[in-house]
């Protein structure tokens, strides 16, 4: 057996926050790595892996002790002094984290980041040469050339996240190390982006560790698996020994809250009854103030959309981000006549309805926002924060905590909470608090966006299974966003597909699933991660995303960026880019693709 | 850019009519007749009344008054005191005085509330930062007459590094102290700001970033912590400056520094409207200017700001 390339021994990661006590993240893990080999990390929330990392890399944020062994190709990394560190860090160990807006230095251009790595571990290196060093890493990672002037907050996250990568990669690094890299972008991304991290780890022989909550995402890209729970790897083996014969009851607990897109849901379809939400070429647009490079104008991010939701039916909305899934929600339940379009709820035309019919309804369509942390006032309690609506409503007082604690019941939350704050809460929790809030008023119509974007593997699981319940005994009607198709797979019994501001096909779940008709569709469910690793490696046939323009696209919305663009002569691509392609519906699917009557491409 | 520019300096030529008529109202508002109070005790003959009333024209309407006065300035005559002196002579032997104590109240307080700010945010929690947080907090409660007297009295008087006044030896090492005190208060805010700021900008994802690059600590503080952080004690800086011009009052009474605050205070009591506008006025433009220099200043720092034109 070769030299190990990372070979990690009993290691401790404490945590000495003051009076609270010791938190103990890592507790004796052993983790060994050949040179060249992609390991998988994977585990709940809280089970230790970004301690690991941190630690690894020797970024334990402040009051962050390890103690153990980890050595780096022979070299002893516990105690090492700082200068030695940053000598290793860059051309021995490198990172990718997981995107955000400021995981680069927002007031420097992205290209400079690159060239600063670069100059700094070699030092003989000259600015020019820098810089075209710069320029052929943007290529490799698949960034246009214009990038390497931008600032960070002029790119989409899955530029960032290519940039990250070019900043990994630039001094050839031998470990690569990702910490959830791909777990805040669209799965089409997702697809691209972590074929581009393979792409850069082949160009450079380096071993990679992937830091994953998304099995998915392990199956489709790992050799070897380590499964941590509280602060222990409970398991480590080849990818497909794991995945067929788990041998710890905590991994077979993972596997099985893995979401599979290709299972079908079972129980019954509703009879649909009378439309509640409909909606009828909407079109909304946003103002556009001194942007980036000082354009001024409007952006389209919804382009003449029409759905219908019938009583008891749950239909989700999915695309990538900044395909107009949310701005329909928002415009739809800001009960405010729209600009441009009609929307009906429960019969009232909301361009006609007036104030105390607009009251009316607000009690009956609720919607329970992305970002529940922001959602719930953080002065104010769990009980009184879902007793709000009451007060609006003007139920009785002496209702109104019946009510409240029957709400927290059928989220699955225990009376006990009434008197917690937000910040006490998980992430979870929070999100069924939001959930209790809508429910509490008895609504008809119940919007949820992205309802497990970002929680854990099995608390998303457990969310979903809840949603599934309330969607049976309450006969709820849902619209739910989202741009994760296993939950949709799981909730919804329609499905509509947006993209740039569009439907382009909407149709039943499992015959969305089962034979996707638009080309969009089929990009989309070939880039979802599936929890099997026979199962083939997820790809991203649409590169690219969308990003804000001012300018409508004159025909096609996916036009630059169809797959079977390559099959088409030039005068069917015209075609494309000049006519808009209508809905055209047939046995119970509506496509918008000049070429559905050519059938699925092979 | 320069449509920009352009449009912010037509901004303030209707404030500077604006301000110049609502403080000319103001003082005309003022309560006793400036010419009996020049009498003082012994009161003044009629005919010499009439006659400093049409001197001054102080006969005239409002509105009138404020009319010829805008025609004075528009041709270069700031008008006269009651003393006989040219209003343009003393805003020349004021201004500067004060302009000099300002920029170095401010360089006081901008380097040395940086320095100890960065310091401090870097070693929150240690002793270096306890103290330093205890004496800004110090300097923010003692009223600046305090400061200043005992700074006078123990550095000027006792050890004798320092001039006690100023009066008309205006130099460097005899505004050094006044600079000081009038720049106490702001250095212990530049202090606590830059310390919050830099404390918070070391957590933030891009100094992680930066320092898994292999980026040594110093480059990181220096390259990416520190550029971060100014963009707030930037803006701070930017609107002290008129503040430390217009509010230098108490540190020119102690230091006896014939400056803007205490002839815009004789002014004042005196009821001299041409004084007193014409000071102002020219705050207020210093004002002005030196918030557009701030906006620019933020457009450089960060990236993300726009100019709105």
């Amino acid at each position: 057996m070769p030299d190990p390339l990372l070979d990690v021994r009993d290691l401790h990661v404490r945590f000495g926050a003051h009076r609270s006590g010791e938190v103990h993240a890592v507790r004796g893990v052993d983790l060994r790595m050949a040179p060249g080999e992609v390991l998988g990390l994977v585990g709940g929330s809280g089970a230790g892996k970004s301690a690991l990392v941190s630690a690894v890399l020797g970024l334990l944020p402040h009051g962050g002790t390890m103690t153990g062994s980890v050595r780096f190709e022979g070299t002893e990394l516990v105690g090492l002094g700082d200068r030695a560190f940053s000598a290793l860090r860059g051309p021995g160990l490198a990172v990718v984290f997981q995107d955000s807006l400021s995981v680069l230095d927002p007031v420097q251009r992205v290209g400079a980041q690159v060239v600063e790595v670069l100059r700094l571990h070699d030092r003989a290196l000259s600015r020019a040469a820098a810089r075209s060093r710069t320029d052929e890493l943007f290529a490799l990672v698949g960034l246009p050339s214009g990038v390497v002037q931008a600032f960070a907050h002029e790119v989409s996250g899955g530029m960032r996240q290519r940039v990250g990568i070019a900043l990994a990669i630039a001094c050839s690094p031998r470990l690569l190390i990702a910490d959830e890299p791909t777990s805040a972008l669209d799965v089409t991304v997702q697809a691209q982006v972590l074929d581009v991290l393979d792409r850069a780890r082949q160009a450079s022989g380096a071993g990679l560790l992937l830091v994953t909550h998304d099995l998915g995402v392990v199956a489709g890209w790992t050799d070897r698996v380590a499964v941590m729970h509280a602060g222990r790897v409970v398991e480590q083996a080849g990818v497909t020994e794991l995945f067929e014969a788990p041998r710890e009851p905590r991994t077979v607990t993972l596997l099985r809250a893995a979401p599979d897109p290709r299972t079908p849901r079972h129980g019954r379809r509703p009879d649909p009854g009378e439309p509640v939400l409909e909606v009828t070429d909407l079109r909304v647009t946003h103002r556009l103030d001194a942007g980036p490079r000082r354009r001024r104008g409007q952006v389209v991010a919804v382009d003449g959309v029409s759905l219908t939701v019938r009583r008891g039916e749950v239909l989700a909305l999915v695309g990538e981000s900044g395909a107009g899934k949310t701005s329909v929600v928002e415009q739809v339940f800001a009960l405010s006549p729209p600009r441009e379009g009609g929307v009906r709820v429960l019969g009232h035309d909301l361009t006609s309805a007036d104030r105390a019919t607009r009251r009316r309804l607000r009690g009956q369509a609720q919607l329970v926002v992305q970002d529940t942390t922001d959602a719930l006032d953080p002065r104010m309690s769990v009980g009184s924060a879902v007793a709000e609506p009451l007060a609006v409503a003007r139920v009785p007082r002496r209702e109104r905590r019946a009510r409240v604690v029957g709400a927290l019941e059928a989220v699955g939350l225990g009376p006990g909470l009434v008197g917690a704050y937000p910040h006490e809460l998980s992430g979870g929790e929070r999100r069924r608090v939001a959930i209790a809030r809508a429910l509490v008023v008895r609504p008809t119509l119940l919007a949820l966006d992205e309802p497990v974007a970002g929680l854990d593997v099995s608390v998303a699981a457990g969310l979903l299974g809840l949603l599934a319940d309330l969607r049976d005994d309450l006969g709820l009607t849902c619209l739910v966003v989202t741009h994760d198709l296993a939950a949709v797979r799981r909730l919804a019994d329609r499905v509509a597909v947006m993209v740039g501001g569009r439907v382009v096909e909407e149709a039943s779940t499992d015959a969305l699933f089962d034979s996707p008709a638009h080309p969009y569709t089929r990009a989309l469910l070939a880039a979802v991660p599936v929890p099997d690793p026979r199962a083939p490696r997820p790809v991203a046939l649409v590169t690219g995303e969308r990003l804000w323009t001012a300018a409508r696209a004159e025909g096609c919305c996916l036009a630059d960026r169809c797959p079977l663009l390559a099959e088409r002569d030039d005068e069917r691509e015209r075609r494309c880019r000049e006519v808009e392609p209508g809905l055209v519906s047939r046995a119970d699917r509506t496509v918008a693709c000049h070429w559905w009557d050519l059938g699925p491409s092979r | 850019m320069v449509r920009y520019l352009g449009r912010r300096l037509l901004q303030a030529v209707p404030v500077f009519f604006g301000a110049t008529l609502l403080i000319y109202f103001m003082v005309f508002a003022l309560p006793g007749d400036p010419v009996l109070a020049l009498g003082g005790d012994r009161g003044i003959s009629d005919a010499l009344a009439a006659q400093l009333r049409e001197q001054y024209n102080l006969d005239k309407p409002f509105i009138v008054q404020y009319l010829l006065y805008l025609q004075g300035i528009l041709t270069g005559d700031f008008g006269t005191t009651f003393a006989g002196r040219p209003v343009g002579e003393l805003i020349a032997s004021a201004f500067p005085v004060t302009f000099q104590l300002a920029l170095m109240a401010l360089a006081f307080e901008a380097i040395l509330g940086i320095g100890a700010g960065l310091v401090a945010g870097l070693r929150k929690g240690k002793l270096f930062d306890a103290t330093v947080l205890v004496v800004s907090l110090l300097v923010i409660a003692v009223p600046t007459f305090v400061i200043g007297f005992v700074l006078q009295f123990v550095v000027g008087v006792r050890w004798g590094w320092l001039p006690v006044t100023v009066g008309s030896n205006v130099s460097f090492t005899s505004l050094l102290m006044p600079a000081m005190v009038l720049g106490a208060v702001s250095f212990a805010y530049v202090l606590r700001l830059t310390r919050t700021s830099v404390a918070e900008n070391l957590s933030a994802d891009f100094v992680r970033t930066a320092t898994a690059k292999g980026l040594s600590r110093r480059r990181v503080v220096n390259v990416h912590v520190l550029r971060n952080s100014l963009i707030p004690v930037i803006t701070f800086l930017g609107a002290d400056l008129g503040a430390l011009m217009g509010g230098a009052i108490v540190t020119e009474g102690i230091f006896n520094i014939h400056g803007v605050g205490g002839t815009l205070f004789a002014a004042i009591r005196q009821g001299h409207a041409p004084t007193v506008v014409s000071f102002t006025t020219i705050l207020v433009i210093v004002y002005i200017l030196a918030n557009l220099l701030v906006d620019l200043l933020y457009a450089a720092l960060d990236p993300r700001i726009r100019y709105d034109d």
